[in-house]
């Protein structure tokens, strides 16, 4: 049985903006691929509900968050575990997986950010979600979500980051 | 700086080369992430219904257990082998018989008489009447949806012993105090040794003064004509055992018709407390012997008139407390327990009932015996009080002392106010005018222990109901006593038990039950001292 049409449109629009959002929060490519996977499985599983919202686009933004999130908590607990262990499973060096200079650049200047502030600014900026959009999604006021993109832009220009990015563009 | 920032975000989230995400490759990604989600959906269908399955399941699984007889044992498909040389009893023993699904035939002993260590067969055979019975002391039930009914027995045996004193012929034994010659080798354990040996339901014995063979089981009064001996040491006390039934898969299956059963007991003590009985006859008529029998039991206290006539006896036949009733055979309440052995004297007319067990007595049987003018005088006799009996059991920490109170008295007020009940409590079991009476074997409210309130149908109602199944964990009991007062929380919903003994015994803190006897069951509630 094939899926319906629908569903394979909305999920070929849908999938480079989710993959790209995973990409940015987990700093794994293979990760973003898998977790997107269980994005739209989700979607899959769930179409006949997800067809009739009327806006399906939150809710998949939703599901590819939430699991980006548990992701990053997960590593985090394995990473902290394995630290006591001496073993290192820091994120993938991004140099050595031969990424153009100028996107290792862009995810190194994310890694630095707090979770919190990485994800409002992905979301803001990359997923092109509005404040609003973004407080519903991650379940915040819109003033946090302001100050916390004003934040994250102040870290990475503190860092000089942004800089340093946009002086090797 | 933002769109820069857009910019550089979109370039970080660019797929790496060797990554294939054209829209193609999507598209094919997309049907195997739509095979996944329907196994997925297949197996949260099935986890679901596994899921509605558990509640039916547990459901089934308590109707099972709920609907199983609860006195049900199973236990060794034969009697445990008396312990010791002929002599032991096997008191209390558990045995489990297949009884016949198809209805109708009677579970019996194999006519072999059992010799000291062997196992005893047990089995089913034809009604034919042949004598050998099975006579179950106590319970009889079938285990729902099996072929095994668990019976307890305690049975005393003779292996081959007819007549060892060569007694038969006699027309009457020698009527000797303490027992003796006159005894039958069964009676009196001192007299003869081989006494001791069991006499196993079924099997055949002489009598002293009967000639061929008697079937323990049949109607054999002599039986009882030789139970009157009691004095200390060890004794046996035969009783008519009330017809027992199970089911079968045809409804009732008649397992044995009524018979005697003989137990075995031991007196205590060194003063001989029936000794009288053993003088020459005097009943009936000038009510001597029942003073004298009276007078010599240990516990005794002032009967109370118009009262029903018992003595509790402590050191019954099961080293617990017993009560001696005249006259009548007093049916057991509230516990199949109990049990009411007819005394004889030496012309086999019943002097007494001694009840045992734990139980409660129907109150209406022991009264009977003011319709006898020989026991009303003889009663009348009596300037100590009787204490009017209730419980005997090896649980139920029971004594037969008053604590303090006058029996009849009205000791005080017990009110439940949630359910509008109001009522004074007198210190009595029985004749308590409609109210609920206050045990007085039990400790009086406002100490430690169990102080037990029995009320007849009627004591506990308040517009024409009773309150006591109407109770629920946090209501309150208040009883008044002199001038203190006590308030009590019940702790757990009504129940019904047939044997509410094992309950009315101290548990270690200050509890007040209030017990309600209905028809064969009693309604009981158990509340909590609350700190005031």
């Amino acid at each position: 049985m094939l899926p319906p049409s629908e569903l394979v449109d909305f999920c070929t629009s849908q999938y480079p903006r989710v993959l790209g959002t995973i990409r940015l929060l987990v700093h794994d490519e293979r990760l973003a691929e898998d977790l997107s996977q269980e994005t739209f499985v989700r979607v899959c599983r769930d179409w006949e509900r997800v067809y009739r919202l009327e806006n399906p686009g939150p809710w998949v933004n939703r599901v590819a968050v939430n699991l980006a999130l548990s992701a990053l908590r997960k590593r985090g607990s394995e990473g902290r575990a394995n630290a006591r262990l001496g073993a290192s499973t820091s994120p993938e060096a991004t140099t050595d997986l031969g990424y153009p200079y100028e996107q290792a650049a862009v995810l190194d200047a994310l890694s630095v950010l707090d979770v919190r502030l990485r994800t409002v600014l992905v979301l803001r900026f990359f997923a092109d979600l509005s404040v609003g959009e973004v407080g519903d999604l991650l379940g915040i006021p819109e003033g946090t979500v302001k100050s916390a993109t004003r934040r994250a832009l102040d870290v990475l220009r503190d860092a000089g980051l942004i800089e340093k990015v946009q002086l090797h563009d | 700086m933002t769109d820069e920032l857009i910019r550089l975000l979109r370039a970080g989230a660019t797929p790496s080369a060797d990554r294939v995400t054209t829209e193609d490759a999507v598209v094919g990604r997309v049907n195997e992430w739509w095979r996944m989600s329907r196994r997925r959906r297949l197996a949260r269908r099935a986890v679901i219904g596994v899921g509605a399955l558990v509640p039916f399941v547990i459901v089934c699984a308590l109707l099972a257990v709920v609907s199983r007889p609860e006195s049900v044992v199973t236990g060794p498909a034969t009697v445990p082998p008396p312990t010791s040389s002929p002599g032991s009893s096997v008191p209390g023993a558990q045995v489990t018989l297949p009884i016949n699904p198809g209805g109708g035939p009677s579970l019996r002993l194999l006519p072999e008489s059992p010799r000291a260590g062997q196992p005893v067969k047990l089995s089913m055979i034809n009604p034919d009447g042949v004598a050998y019975k099975l006579s179950p002391l106590t319970v009889i039930q079938r285990k729902a949806g099996t072929d095994w009914v668990t019976v307890s027995l305690t049975v005393t045996y003779t292996p081959g012993q007819a007549d060892p004193r060569g007694m038969c012929g006699q027309d009457e034994p020698e009527r000797r105090s303490g027992g003796g010659g006159g005894m039958p080798p069964w009676a009196d354990r001192s007299a003869d040794p081989r006494s001791m040996s069991e006499i196993f339901n079924g099997d055949a014995f002489r009598t002293p003064c009967a000639t061929g063979d008697f079937v323990i089981g049949a109607d054999t009064p002599e039986l009882h004509r030789w139970s009157t001996g009691i004095v200390p040491g060890e004794h046996r006390l035969c009783r008519d055992a009330a017809p027992v039934a199970v089911g079968g898969a045809d409804g009732q299956v008649d397992i044995g018709r009524a018979m005697r059963v003989c137990t075995q007991f031991t007196v205590a003590g060194s003063s001989p407390p029936l000794q009288r009985v053993d003088d020459p006859c005097p009943l009936p008529g000038d009510g001597t012997a029942p003073t004298a029998l009276a007078d010599s039991l240990p516990g005794q206290g002032a009967e109370m008139e118009g009262r029903p006539f018992g003595v509790a006896w402590p050191g019954g036949p099961n080293g617990d407390s017993a009560l001696y009733a005249w006259r009548s055979p007093p049916s057991a309440m509230g516990s199949e327990a109990v049990t009411a052995v007819p005394l004889f004297d030496l012309n086999c007319t019943v002097r007494a009932y001694l009840v045992t067990g734990a139980g409660v007595v129907n109150a209406e049987d022991l009264a009977t015996v003011e319709a006898d003018p020989a026991v009303a005088k003889a009663r009348k006799s009596f300037n100590t009080s009787f204490v009017p009996f209730e419980i005997a059991g090896p649980d139920a920490d029971f004594r037969f002392e008053g604590q303090g109170s006058n029996v009849g008295d009205i000791i005080g007020r017990l009110r439940i106010e949630s359910k509008g009940y109001d009522t004074d409590v007198v210190e009595s079991l029985f004749n308590t005018g409609g109210r609920p009476g206050h045990i007085p074997t039990s400790p009086l409210p406002g100490v430690q222990g169990n102080a037990v309130f029995y009320g007849f149908e009627g004591s506990w109602d308040e517009a024409g109901r009773s309150v006591i199944p109407q109770l629920a964990p946090g209501d309150e009991v208040e009883v008044d006593v002199g001038a203190n007062s006590f308030r009590y929380r019940v702790t757990s919903p009504p129940f019904t038990s047939g044997t509410v003994l094992q309950l009315l015994g101290d548990q270690g803190d200050e509890r007040i039950t209030l017990v309600e006897p209905g028809n064969g069951v009693a309604t009981v509630i158990t509340a909590i001292r609350v700190p005031s």
